[in-house]
């Protein structure tokens, strides 16, 4: 009996050498998050981060979370956004920043290099508040392009944001967040980086999934239920739309229009990405249900001197032309979640011809 | 409860552990019916009342027709047990879908018939099977009927099999209860294996492939030709590793606590012909509509017209077991239609001796075709409609322009397929086998275990066969 559970014993610490061996080509590096006292905002820390659960990519991250190569010499466009401008999903070489300069280099223009500041979580409120951070390290800076990958990201009362809400609530105002949202200890950013340094990150995957309740994680261990059902059911609401309440979207607009031609006297450029086209109940769906708060967006924008790319046509366009669609991956489902390479690759073309074509604001 | 909760594993430890600590087998009984009322009463406590209420039937009606020797007694109370059980299985099962079809026919003549608000008990299709097999023995005077009622009920209710099969018969399982059962580390560990298997199967194939199949097949018209044959050949391989790796846990589960339930799954995918696919896919099932519907419609006792006919007709009533819908009665007719015209082949090609032989390439050309008609089957199978179902397989054979969908896991798991199943049919499967003398089986094992936990998909895939 001792003998079988010495057996037991080794084959269980056997196995998991193993199974850490098969399985950590196919995990995700774990994503840190440190304080950055330079531009007061939690960044990812430098270093060389795989993805492979939704597209798979490599992504190098410098200091204070910048993603590409800044380059003192030339003028910077800065891509601002969430995890769409993280893009950890697809290669450096594929994402927005590096198509950008790719394809700017080819023109006859006064030399232009883009580099990325993305976080997944973000708001437009957070890029208010992190612009003049950044501009303070970064003196060069040209250009600023604020891609929104969901159009609750310029609405009040989301949930999204990490270092400042935009409220509405008695009157529309950006409030900074104290403390930070989803602060994290240190003790846990170091085990993190640890985990990440000795490629244990299947330790961080069980511990994640057994404990931590994360909105697409179910924290099986937090949740167990052993009383006889049935369970009643709570119906959840679309989230998205119960959180839009009632909006003035050109007060909206305006506000923010306002707001960033005061933090910062570089050119503001918006860049919208649609979640269309997009396979829904059977179909490719090519209109999103908000296409007319968008335009209406658009051009409040553009009277208020804020740029603003709507990437719904080239979208389409790409689509009929090619067959793929610009979100989603072969590893999850096409058409729904991040961009791809090829949206990647249109966000660039998109803003280098918004540029092109409006040249003296830029130039 | 499922297999693949950690509810189960919490649960499942206290039944063995108690088990394993208490010696007398009419206490273990106990605690073994005791907590497959647990069991099923963990994911609706209101319709353990069905469950007993089957019980007490059939344990009485066993009584009543084995003392009873006059035919017309016999009759009635063979009667009340069909009656009952196939009442409640059509009334929970197929009253809704009766009366949408009926309010279909009558809509056009402005008569509004709505349906009912009905939930199906889980487990119901497979418990009735079961205590009709019962009755149906007795009758038959092929078994004795069981005089302890708490046997009877945990023959009923154990919960290994409870929900999802397989569909266990009287006289394989009551004589496992007379006695008691050994419980040695051999048992445990050829049963903690077949659990993993059938764990792996279930978590770390069946449930990832469904993200992609469910897709595909709710969108139809969008996907191009190749990734339909994609999709249909991955829900192949879904709803077997489902349905098989379910089955591998209740077997397992129930070796491990002393009871020996047969196997429900022999590698159907290797049959060359759609007798054998019937011999090898869900075989307590197949076996049961054999013996209590096709033989007792005639079987082929009554020439080879006749015998086509009650082919096709089990099949059609085993199609509609499977759901309330019309995609599965279609399903069961493919089936039954392609059963009656291999029957009437094999006639064509018995030699004289009555025997039936075919050469290595014919039964590849056999195996190509039965993997043709039962991947097409699926698609009928899996559909949410007829209608559905046409337009899939228009974009399998006619209309094939659309979006390619090439996920690397799901090649990858129908390459992965495709080598096991040639080490079964080339005869390797002994030098993979991973046996107790083994010193490197526990590892492999575990490791199995460990992937299908590290990568368990998020979001509830429930088991296929729940909602028969």
């Amino acid at each position: 009996m001792i003998n079988k559970i010495k057996h037991w014993i080794a084959c269980f610490f056997c196995s998991i050498l193993l199974a850490w061996l098969i399985t950590f080509y196919f995990l995700d590096s774990i994503v840190p998050w440190v304080w950055d006292d330079q531009v007061r905002s939690y960044v990812n820390p430098p270093g060389t981060y795989v993805w492979k659960s939704e597209g798979w990519g490599a992504t190098t991250v410098g200091h204070h979370g910048v993603i590409g190569k800044y380059r003192l010499d030339v003028k910077q466009l800065v891509f601002w956004g969430d995890s769409f401008v993280e893009a950890l999903h697809v290669d450096d070489r594929d994402k927005m920043f590096s198509q950008f300069n790719l394809q700017w280099s080819k023109l006859d223009q006064p030399s232009l290099n883009s580099i990325s500041v993305g976080r997944s979580g973000k708001a437009v409120a957070d890029y208010y508040f992190n612009i003049p951070e950044y501009e303070r390290l970064y003196p060069n800076v040209a250009v600023h392009v604020i891609v929104i990958g969901n159009f609750n990201d310029l609405l009040p009362n989301q949930d999204s944001g990490h270092d400042c809400q935009f409220v509405s609530d008695p009157t529309m105002r950006f409030v900074p967040v104290e403390p930070p949202k989803q602060k994290v200890s240190k003790l846990t950013t170091r085990i993190k980086l640890l985990l990440n340094r000795l490629n244990l990150q299947v330790a961080w995957v069980l511990y994640r999934d057994l404990f931590i309740d994360y909105k697409s994680h179910s924290a099986v261990l937090k949740n167990l239920r052993f009383n006889l059902g049935p369970v009643e059911k709570e119906i959840e609401s679309d989230a998205s739309e119960s959180k839009l309440g009632k909006n003035n979207y050109k007060e909206i607009a305006r506000f923010h229009a306002a707001h960033f031609n005061k933090v910062t006297d570089k050119p503001v450029i918006f860049v919208y990405c649609p979640t269309v086209p997009v396979i829904n109940d059977g179909d490719i769906q090519f209109v999103e249900n908000r296409f007319r708060f968008v335009k209406e967006m658009a051009l409040d924008f553009e009277d208020n001197g804020i740029g603003f790319v709507d990437l719904s046509l080239p979208f389409i366009q790409h689509f009929h032309k090619t067959k793929r669609l610009p979100r989603g991956f072969t590893n999850t489902i096409p058409g729904k979640g991040h961009l791809n390479k090829d949206g990647h690759y249109l966000v660039a073309k998109a803003l280098v011809e918004y540029m092109l074509n409006n040249y003296e604001s830029y130039f | 409860m499922l297999f693949n909760q950690i509810e189960f594993v919490v649960f499942f430890t206290i039944v063995f552990g108690l088990i394993f600590v208490v010696s007398n087998n009419r206490w273990r009984k106990y605690i073994l019916l005791l907590s497959s009322y647990y069991f099923y009463g963990y994911w609706d406590w209101r319709f353990l009342g069905l469950i007993l209420g089957s019980t007490l039937v059939d344990y009485f009606v066993g009584l009543r027709i084995y003392k009873t020797e006059k035919r017309q007694y016999r009759n009635l109370f063979l009667s009340i047990s069909l009656v009952f059980n196939l009442g409640m299985l059509f009334f929970f099962k197929y009253c809704n879908f009766f009366i949408d079809s009926l309010s279909a026919v009558l809509s056009p003549l402005g008569l509004n018939v709505s349906s009912l608000n009905i939930i199906l008990p889980v487990g119901i299709s497979f418990y009735t099977f079961q205590t009709l097999s019962y009755t149906i023995d007795i009758y038959r005077r092929r078994i004795k009927p069981c005089h302890h009622f708490f046997d009877f009920g945990l023959f009923v209710s154990f919960f290994p099999q409870l929900v999802a099969g397989p569909i266990v018969r009287a006289s394989e399982f009551l004589p496992q209860l007379e006695t008691k059962r050994t419980l040695n580390y051999t048992r445990f560990f050829y049963g903690f294996r077949q659990f993993v298997y059938g764990f792996f199967k279930k978590v770390f194939i069946a449930d990832r492939l469904a993200l992609f199949v469910d897709h595909v097949f709710d969108n139809p018209s969008v996907f191009d030709g190749l990734t339909m044959w994609i999709a249909v050949i991955a829900y192949s391989i879904q709803i077997y590793c489902d349905f098989s790796g379910y089955s591998d846990m209740a077997i397992g589960s129930a070796r491990i606590l002393g009871y020996d339930l047969n196997r429900n799954f022999n590698f159907p995918y290797i049959a060359n012909n759609i007798e054998d696919f019937w011999r090898r896919w869900h075989i307590s099932l197949s076996s049961w509509l054999r013996d209590y519907l096709y033989i007792p419609l005639g079987g082929n006792r009554k020439g080879p017209k006749w015998t086509y006919v009650n082919l096709i007709l089990t099949m059609l009533l085993g199609g509609l077991w499977h759901g309330a819908s019309w995609t599965f009665v279609f399903w069961g007719g493919i089936h039954g239609v392609t059963l009656a015209i291999f029957k009437y082949y094999k006639g064509l090609l018995r030699d004289r001796k009555g025997e039936y032989a075919l050469s290595a390439q014919r039964k590849l050309y056999g195996w190509i075709l039965t993997m043709v008609i039962v991947t097409i089957g699926w698609v009928f199978f899996r559909s949410k409609s007829v209608e559905l179902a046409f337009e899939m397989l228009e974009h399998m054979f006619v209309n094939l322009s659309g979006i390619s969908w090439f996920s690397p896991f799901v090649i990858s798991v129908i390459l992965l397929m495709i080598l096991r199943h040639l080490i079964v049919v080339m005869g390797f499967t002994q030098h993979f086998d991973l046996t107790i003398e083994k010193r490197h089986s526990l590892i492999l094992i575990l490791t199995l275990l460990w992937i299908s936990i590290i990568f368990y998909p998020k979001g509830f895939q429930p088991f296929t066969y729940f909602q028969f």
